[in-house]
């Protein structure tokens, strides 16, 4: 991300700057097209494709193993995924395992 | 169970359960912005024992609700997490916490309509608000990208009144401003 009250000179930096910003405009300009409901399935959506997209490699990593284990190490990699994005954030509540 | 199935059946039994809820976490700043995917549907509930266990009840056995409490630093609340089975996907039940901005911004949610339903979600300022909060305690890199592509695609509807309160409480206004600095030109909010 730039400071865009400095400029830094560098036309390289400029031009790989002002193809970041086409991409963003692009990105801003299509998420207002889109009613609630269609922004609200569109979570879904992605993350259905991004999880075909880990399966794809997952089967070609282990051809020998079965769908079942396929989704497995999928479940495993999220997982280890949201450990990263949480560490340090969360901790267990230990005096109150029930709601 | 597909997880979009999932979360609109949760969501179904909350209003049976008559237990408030608000949509928070990506799928709100979703609503405002870009949508990017995520691996979980993250919801804040105002509940009583009695009925958090009625909804577990409900759940299972295709979403399995964990019933050790974590707790999240930042804001300091409570959350139980949720699997729909054999999917991955996650929903997470944040408990109303007794921070000043978690009440206000569960007073302001707001209904969105979704396939001949209501869905209860937090409102834009909240999303930037909470955000903010973040970046300044946990550092995501992604709460930071959703801040700009929020502040830009809803700028033109931000109550930037509200927005200023809470960023003075919370000491993020420097961090907003600083946000603001990174967008395109004819993208940055007016705040005057």
């Amino acid at each position: 991300m730039v400071d865009r009250s400095q400029d830094s000179g560098d036309p390289a930096a400029a031009e790989i700057q002002s193809q970041a910003d086409d991409i963003f405009r692009e990105k801003v300009s299509r998420s207002r097209k889109l009613t609630p409901a269609e922004k609200f399935r569109e979570g879904f959506e992605l993350f259905e494709w991004a999880c075909r997209q880990s399966l794809n490699g997952i089967q070609n990593r282990y051809p020998e193993l079965s769908s079942e284990e396929h989704q497995r190490i999928l479940e495993r990699r999220l997982a280890n995924a949201r450990l990263m994005d949480e560490a340090g954030i969360y901790s267990p509540l230990q005096d109150d395992h029930e709601t | 169970m597909k997880p979009e199935a999932a979360v609109v059946y949760t969501l179904q039994i909350l209003e049976e359960l008559k237990i408030p809820y608000m949509v928070v976490g990506s799928f709100s700043s979703n609503q405002y912005g870009p949508s990017r995917s995520t691996k979980d549907a993250d919801l804040v509930i105002q509940h009583s024992s009695d009925t958090f266990r009625e909804l577990i009840r409900r759940l299972e056995p295709e979403i399995k609700v964990d019933r050790q409490i974590s707790f999240e630093s930042v804001t300091g609340t409570a959350r139980n997490i949720a699997t729909v089975v054999k999917t991955g996907f996650q929903i997470e039940f944040f408990r109303l916490s007794k921070d000043s901005h978690d009440l206000r911004r569960f007073e302001r949610r707001k209904k969105i309509h979704f396939e001949g339903s209501s869905i209860w979600m937090q409102t834009v300022e909240d999303v930037v608000i909470t955000k903010l909060r973040w970046i300044l305690n946990a550092d995501r890199p992604r709460d930071l990208a959703d801040v700009r592509e929020v502040l830009s695609a809803s700028r033109d509807v931000i109550d930037w009144d509200y927005v200023n309160q809470w960023t003075d409480q919370h000491g993020t206004s420097d961090l907003l401003a600083s946000i603001q600095t990174t967008l395109p030109a004819e993208l940055q909010p007016d705040r005057d």
